[in-house]
């Protein structure tokens, strides 16, 4: 079991943060995080002190020493929101606050680590290791979409332990550089941006790069071999040219699902692989996989995380890093498929929560807040993957059908961040509910053009090259296509046993390859000796053959398969006018 | 004649942010195109500013305050196209 210290891995003149502001050593943290403690008020039963850090990750790496060794623990509000700091600093375990950003309330970092703030330290020194108490170390706060502030416990087992089991099974050590290109205030953050590098021997960047281009620039300043990531992040980074993040080794990505259409051209583009983590502020680390061109890992689980399913199919998880207060294993909301050899394929969401641009959104509340709307009857809201940053997308129903959707969006705008809303609201007459009152989702999705499974519908046959033979007595046009298994003309036509049906056929592959070999006939006027004899199903190649007959306006048809004549019978088309 | 340039711009909007529901020649030249006006959010401005940085080969500042600006109508974008383009 390794000690649950910070810095026992540094030498004095190691390097822990760079950036812009200069390098600091580890000589210079253990200097600063001691005028800090200095500075603080005595810790008392469960006291914590307020970090609000935008701008120098180094100064909260020092405050979090500075307050630990004074024998507080730190809190770390949900956002940098004015209202969700004072709801923080309001609490009665909150001794103080110390922060790097514009607001003028006390502590600002700058009063103590600044040229003014130079205090006698020779009192008080740090030395290395630090081990902080054992309890709690830090309570890291969350907010739902729009639900109150949630916070979680974490001792200085479940955190240093996992940084610990984080440097070990990813190999990061002295000499590592790591930019942070998450917030260091959430529990991502925290732990691979500041806790990794500060536990086994690495430096840090000071700065937060937000934008493609910030990020390229510090990794490449600073030859930095780790960026610590996000999905919407990793969409801008694919644009940078090829070579800017050259001296990279390896990429974290984490709070959310890493769409394939965002990890696939990523890892083109830069011949990076990106590391996913799989974690919450609940269980801590769960598990990683990595994310290669073109494949879909499992997630294998962490040493030491133990993972389960319920009989629903909810992942449980034990492991050092679940607070110790919460029932064990620790269930979560994660639907997954355990495989054979100790990986798990993760399903979903069982809880209605889909993250958005690496937001959490609650489908529920979303619905509920369309059905309080002033005119709104009814309203259902389903969520589909979507290309691209956004990772997923609402999709809402509301009846009455004339509803002011503009009117709605203003409404939802007032209660929800702009990505939380419904990407397409349509208004309808009524839901198509079943007798029972109950919305099926794949009933809802229909409305949009969605299949069961999330995907959008397809209209889209594949065809294939045409070839042209002239005969005789006419012409003729074979075209082969394919019939791809979740053609929309399958669905719903029998449940179990799909089949292309016989107006469908004439529809979508006779009439365009009479209209393509034949543009001078009109519109079909009369049909004989139509005959279905095989049957086209799901994944079927086909041969589509039209023949113009020696009789005016006549075409016969053919559809095979290489097991037999699908369909044939003829057409009497009008002559000489356009469809 | 060709298409302009605020046309071209309104095509690639709904054809990158995959807006189902809105037809290119819906969208207003000069009224916002975020919350309150097309209803975009921070993600269609990513996409969006990845879109036309493939399709006109300019790319937007990095400065967020800029960017607000430039990103305000299909009118301030072409301008800032425009003029990226000539000096370029």
């Amino acid at each position: 079991m390794p000690a649950f210290e910070l810095l026992g891995m540094h030498d004095q003149g190691d390097v822990v943060a760079f950036g812009g502001a200069g390098p600091k050593t580890a000589a210079d943290l253990l200097l600063d995080a001691a005028r800090i403690s200095l500075a603080l008020p005595p810790a008392y039963e469960n006291s914590h002190v307020l970090l609000v850090f935008e701008q120098d990750r180094y100064a909260m790496a020092a405050a979090l020493l500075g307050a630990l060794d004074r024998g507080h623990a730190v809190a770390l509000p949900p956002n940098a929101r004015r209202d969700s700091i004072l709801a923080v600093h309001g609490r009665p375990e909150t001794a103080i606050v110390i922060h790097d950003t514009d607001a003028g309330f006390p502590i600002n970092i700058s009063e103590i680590l600044g040229e003014g703030g130079q205090s006698e330290v020779d009192a008080k020194s740090l030395t290395a290791p630090i081990a902080p108490q054992p309890g709690v170390i830090a309570t890291v706060y969350t907010s739902g979409t729009t639900g109150p502030m949630t916070a979680w416990r974490k001792t200085s087992a479940e955190l240093l332990g996992e940084a610990h089991m984080l440097g070990s099974v990813f190999k990061v050590g002295q000499g590592d550089k790591i930019v942070g290109a998450v917030s260091p205030g959430h529990i991502y953050g925290l732990l691979f941006t500041i806790l990794l590098p500060l536990v086994r021997g690495a430096a840090f960047s000071r700065e937060t790069p937000y934008h493609a281009e910030s990020v390229a620039r510090c990794v490449g300043e600073h030859r930095a071999n780790i960026l610590v990531t996000v999905p919407v992040q990793l969409r801008a980074l694919e644009a940078l040219r090829a070579g800017s993040l050259a001296s990279l080794g390896r990429v974290f990505s984490s709070t959310g699902p890493l769409p394939d259409s965002v990890a696939r051209p990523f890892n083109e583009r830069h011949a990076l692989a990106v590391t996913e983590i799989l974690g919450s502020t609940e269980t801590g680390g769960i598990a990683s996989r990595p994310r290669q061109a073109a494949q879909q890992e499992a997630w294998r689980p962490f040493a030491g995380v133990e993972v389960s399913a319920s009989e629903e199919g909810r992942l449980r998880v034990d492991s050092p890093f679940v607070h110790p207060d919460l029932p064990r294993p620790f269930e979560t909301a994660d639907l997954v498929e355990l495989n054979a050899d100790g990986s798990f394929t993760h399903l979903g969401r069982s809880d209605g929560i889909v993250k958005i641009g690496g937001r959490r959104v609650s489908i529920q509340e979303v619905e509920d807040c369309l059905r309080l709307q002033p005119g709104v009857d009814d309203a259902a809201v389903a969520a589909v993957p979507a290309e691209g940053a956004r990772g997923n997308q609402l999709l809402a129903a509301v009846a009455p059908a004339s509803i002011d959707v503009a009117e709605l969006k203003k409404a939802l705008l007032e209660k929800f961040e702009p990505t939380c809303l419904p990407r397409r609201i349509l208004p309808v007459d009524a839901l198509p509910k079943e007798l029972n009152g109950k919305m099926p989702r794949d009933r809802l999705l229909r409305l949009f053009g969605y299949q069961a499974d999330g995907r959008p519908v397809n209209w889209t046959l594949e065809w294939g090259e045409p070839a042209i033979a002239s005969e005789a007595d006419g012409e003729s046009l074979e075209i082969p296509v394919r019939v791809p298994e979740d053609y929309a003309w399958f669905e719903g036509h029998f449940e179990e046993y799909a089949v292309l049906a016989g107006a469908a056929q004439l529809k979508e592959l006779i009439l365009p390859v009479v209209a393509r070999a034949f543009p001078e006939l009109g519109a079909v006027m009369a049909m004989s000796r139509i005959k279905f004899s095989g049957r086209i199903t799901p994944g079927n190649s086909l041969i589509v053959r039209v023949e113009r007959c020696a009789k005016k306006g006549r075409v016969e048809f053919e559809i095979r398969k290489t097991t037999g004549v699908c369909a044939r019978g003829i057409l009497s088309l009008a002559e000489g006018s356009a469809r | 004649m060709e298409e302009s340039l605020e046309d071209q711009l309104k095509d690639l909007i709904v054809e990158a942010l995959a807006l189902e529901d809105v037809d290119p020649g819906e969208i207003s030249t000069e009224d916002p195109l975020f919350v309150e006006g097309l209803g975009l959010d921070s993600i269609d401005a990513l996409e969006l500013a990845l879109a036309i940085q493939e399709k006109f080969g300019v790319a937007t500042s990095p400065d967020d305050e800029r960017n607000r600006e430039l990103f305000h109508s299909v009118k301030s974008l072409a301008e800032f196209i425009r003029a990226e383009t000539n000096a370029g």
